[in-house]
């Protein structure tokens, strides 16, 4: 089992527990994380008024442990709201999202190439967990867009998308665009380190009340396929579940440093330009390790590369909450220094006293 | 004994350590034949660019050998006339796969412990397999373990069988030999200077046609020396680099103008192999005052390759092993005949172990440019520096020798996993671009190490004390009291460490990455130790455990900060997994096994006395 399951699994839970077959229920087997540290959380606070004294003497350990428990509750409002994405930008390239590699979500981009008009277009995305309960979905329609919905047949989370042979006969009747040709089996979810899973589903896609047809979309597929409706184009696919910022990202650089005579990396830079229109910020950021860019409540740090050092990945971490750590520090640290100079001072009477 | 004066008996037990540490300091006596002729200790101290690092070839030749063959001297085969030739130094050794690799092919250099892939060298030979086979044995196999290596290779290093895992070694380690071989020339040139010399001559000849074959000729040869070297030999003074020998002699061809040392390099080789010393010392003087005249201090830094090269000869790591294992043995004599001049040698003597360690450390750290703790090597000695200073103040409090006797068992056990650990190659490595930040390195990764040394000091505290309860003498039932306090203390103390530490290194991450904690498996490990140390302190305080209790739980912190400190690496998954191995696998498995037979132990052995105290 790789770490990310590892986490969702025992840290990030509440009851840990093992499934009774054929049902969707759990058999609670241990506490999860979120469990333990909230009963924690609790003796921390109970433990406030029913054991400690208020004594002057006592304030250095009450601050220690006010410490944790704030630490405590910090983190377990971090784990809960953070988020964690992807950027991967290739030199020259703006990017205005980052992309969570966990979840998928279904997009729907309606455009209309033959209106001067037009200069924007409409985009419809519906998360993974909306495709997993499968079933019909309306999506609200745009002012000058058309009424969407969408059928999910079949949501596989994890597949193998082969080419169909020709003697099966296909799952639906009316398929149009890939599913012709390529045929997908569920497989188990991956449990690898670095793996990630390939979401395919079976959709039935209605545009103002008339079906366009029943598509195979998967993460497999990297080009989105496209049908027609009157003046306006539809492409549909499965993409990495995205997050639009109100800014752009431009790789100027990206440089990979060995140390001389070896393959030992010794650093990696990406030198980028933030563009905010709404803040009107423009400037040239280089995010290398050890050296994260921190902007609007997102961190973005150095987290690979790829395509020989043309491309770089930065990962996006989300966390209001990183500033409680470092007043916990500041707490338990108080709470050591007061326990230390009540010591110190009880240790130089004792000294007074003998001599 | 008892007629003698106690200053005899402290003279007496002082000379031998006197003299093994004499013994490291002139450098060790060339004994072969063909070397011994030769200046082969200047030869070594020659500085050359290796893996990021410029350091001497001394140390180069030192960790390749213990690489190649797992111990610091090659044994020869007995000769023709049945006398064994007398051990190789790695110096030696090194000088002949540089300049006579005909002759370094057929040492029997490479380990090989794997069974299955002795069976497989020696399948068509008359040779019974054995743990070490030559270059040229080694290559009579080539077909058959080199595929096998490439395929498992593609592997994740977790996947591979004990086989694949010997071959993938075997493969590695005989690419790195064949590169050191091939690193001033291809090892087949008879007379590189001669040929070097010719080169020169063309740059002036009229004929284009001749100077164009050679001209393609020598870029096809310094092509082939620039994909194979291993060794960046030649310090170039105009861009303050160094190049291997292809690229020199590369930029040769283009500038019409062969390098000076490239040349002092091909001349150096050809006096080696045809035994001419004069000539070979006269080059070596001349290379060396190059050096000297040339911008030194933009190239390299003189004083510390000196440094370097006689902290390779002293080694204080392995002499001070050494006094730990005399001190702890005279620690037992004093215990059981109970002499106090006994005790007054030990003062001296761990005086000198803890000198002996700090000096290592200090060179280390000015070697390196570094904190102290870059990779799991120097981890292992700054835990033991650390349990070492910690036992200082445990002895002023004991004074009967329990804190010497932490000091040493706990400053031999980890100089002996640095050892292990130092098999690998280079401890003083380039550190990877993640944790390339002095501040954190220095303050995060100090405090944590320093909270693992408490541990290890509270552990053996524990074990000391359940074995100081054996008996129930009056000074039995004090010396436990003591330890008590002692244990509870150095608990605090590790508190204290690992959580600062954990906190620091939580900082770290929030500063690199985003976020303060994300359960790699590296901060598990330090989270486990700090609710370990905060579980034994509330449970004592709270009155859950008593004496005996804290030394069983500080023992079991033996267990936990052993995981945390080799567990998590042999995960290999995580940020933090940055020295990945399996061989200590077992030794972990094996530890925590005794850790908790003592604890059994000691709590059913409490169980007995208290069943004793009750019926008497």
């Amino acid at each position: 089992m790789g770490i990310y399951q590892t986490q969702e699994i025992y840290f990030q839970s509440w009851v840990i527990g093992i499934p009774l077959p054929g049902t969707d229920f759990r058999i609670p087997l241990l506490p999860g994380g979120h469990l333990v540290s909230t009963v924690l959380l609790i003796n921390l606070i109970t433990g406030f008024f029913a054991r400690f004294s208020w004594k002057v003497k006592k304030w250095g350990l009450m601050l220690i442990h006010l410490g944790i428990l704030v630490l405590l509750a910090g983190q377990m409002a971090c784990e809960i709201t953070s988020v964690e994405s992807r950027m991967t930008i290739r030199e020259g390239e703006s990017i205005n999202y980052s992309e969570n590699l966990r979840q998928v979500e279904l997009a729907i981009i309606e455009t209309s190439p033959n209106d001067p008009n037009a200069r924007l277009d409409n985009v419809y995305c519906i998360t993974e967990h909306r495709l997993e309960d499968r079933g019909s979905i309306t999506l609200p329609s745009l002012s000058d867009g058309a009424e969407i919905s969408v059928t999910v047949l079949d949501w596989l989370p994890h597949s193998n998308p082969v080419n169909r042979k020709s003697v099966t006969t296909p799952p639906y009747p009316g398929i149009q665009g890939a599913g012709q040709f390529v045929q997908v089996t569920p497989l188990p979810p991956v449990t690898a380190m670095d793996a990630i899973d390939m979401p395919s589903a079976w959709i039935e896609v209605f545009v103002d009340g008339n079906s366009q047809g029943t598509w195979l979309v998967s993460r497999a597929i990297g080009m989105p396929q496209s049908f027609r409706v009157g003046d306006k184009v539809y492409h549909i696919g499965l993409r990495p579940e995205r997050y639009y910022k109100p800014y752009t990202i431009k790789l100027l650089d990206f440089t990979h440093e060995q140390y001389a005579g070896s393959d030992i990396p010794k650093n990696f830079n990406s030198r980028i330009q933030l563009t905010d229109p709404a803040l009107a910020e423009k400037r040239l950021v280089d995010i290398y390790m050890n050296h994260p860019l921190r902007y609007r409540g997102e961190t973005f740090f150095q987290a690979g590369y790829a395509d020989r050092d043309t491309t770089t990945i930065l990962q996006v971490v989300q966390n209001s909450f990183w500033q409680i750590p470092y007043l916990s520090c500041a707490l338990v640290s108080l709470g050591m220094i007061h326990q230390f100079l009540l010591n110190f001072l009880k240790f130089i009477q004792r000294n007074r006293s003998q001599a | 004994m008892k007629s003698l004066p106690s200053k005899a008996i402290l003279i007496l037990l002082l000379l031998p350590v006197a003299l093994f540490l004499l013994r490291a300091l002139p450098p060790a006596k060339i004994t072969q034949e063909h070397q011994s002729q030769f200046d082969v200790h200047e030869f070594s101290a020659l500085p050359v660019l290796m893996n990021g690092r410029i350091k001497p070839l001394d140390t180069i030749a030192r960790n390749s050998l213990l690489a190649l063959h797992g111990k610091s001297k090659l044994k020869l085969p007995a000769g023709p006339d049945g006398k064994r030739p007398p051990a190789l130094t790695p110096q030696a050794w090194f000088m002949d796969v540089l300049m006579r690799a005909e002759v370094a092919d057929q040492y029997p250099l490479f380990l090989v412990e794997n069974v299955e892939l002795q069976e497989l060298l020696t399948a068509d030979q008359e040779k019974a397999p054995g743990k070490y086979y030559s270059f040229i044995e080694v290559s009579r196999q080539q077909s058959e373990y080199v595929p096998v290596a490439e395929q498992a290779s593609e592997l994740d290093a977790t996947q591979r069988s004990p086989y694949q895992r010997a071959v993938v070694r075997l493969y590695r380690n005989v690419q790195h030999y064949y590169q050191l071989k091939n690193s001033i020339c291809s090892e087949g040139s008879e007379q590189f200077s001669r040929e070097l010399a010719s080169l020169e001559k063309s740059f002036l000849l009229e004929d284009k046609e001749l100077k164009k074959t050679i001209y393609t000729q020598f870029t096809n040869y310094f092509g082939f020396v620039e994909q194979r070297a291993k060794l960046y030999l030649i310090p170039d003074e105009t861009n303050t680099s160094w190049q291997t020998s292809g690229q020199a002699g590369k930029r040769a061809l283009a500038e019409k103008n062969i390098h000076p040392t490239l040349m002092l390099w091909a001349q150096l080789r050809d006096a080696y192999r045809h035994t001419a010393p004069e000539a070979f010392q006269s080059y070596l003087g001349q290379y060396q005052t190059f050096l000297e005249q040339t911008d030194g201090p933009a190239l390299y830094s003189p004083t510390r390759i000196k440094t370097e090269v006689l902290f390779n000869r002293i080694s204080p790591f392995s002499r001070a092993m050494e006094i730990y294992v005399y001190l702890f043995l005279l620690l037992l004599i004093f215990w059981l005949s109970g002499k106090p001049p006994l005790y007054r040698v030990t003062h001296l003597l761990f005086l000198f172990a803890v000198i002996l360690h700090t000096t290592g450390l200090i060179a280390r750290i000015y070697l390196q440019g570094r904190p102290p703790v870059t990779n799991l090597y120097s981890s292992a000695i700054f835990v033991g520096w650390g349990c070492i200073l910690l036992s200082l103040p445990l002895e002023r409090m004991m004074k009967s020798g329990i804190g010497y006797a932490v000091g040493a068992i706990l400053g031999f056990s980890t100089l002996l996993i640095a050892y292990h650990l130092s098999f690998d190659g280079d401890t003083m490595e380039m550190m990877q671009a993640v944790l390339d930040s002095n501040f954190w390195l220095a303050t995060h990764v100090i405090v944590i190490t320093l909270g693992y040394s408490a541990m290890f000091v509270a552990g053996i505290l524990g074990i000391i004390y359940i074995v100081r309860t054996l008996t129930a003498t009056e000074q039995a039932k004090q010396d436990a009291k003591a330890l008590t306090t002692l244990t509870f203390g150095v608990v605090c103390f590790a508190l204290l460490f690992s959580f600062t530490g954990t906190v620091l290194g939580g900082i770290w991450a929030d500063q690199s990455w985003g976020r303060f904690w994300g359960w790699d498996p590296k901060e598990n490990g330090a989270l486990m130790i700090v609710i370990w140390n905060a579980v034994i302190l509330h449970a004592r305080l709270a009155g859950m455990i008593r004496d005996r209790g804290l030394a069983l739980c500080a023992i079991g912190g033996n267990i936990i900060t052993a995981f945390s400190w080799f567990g998590v690496n042999m995960l290999g998954v995580g940020l933090h997994s940055y020295g990945f191995m399996d061989r200590a696998f077992w030794w972990l498995i094996g530890f925590t096994l005794s850790q908790l037979v003592i604890i059994l132990f000691g709590y059913f052995w409490g169980l007995h006395k208290s069943s004793l105290d009750h019926t008497s």
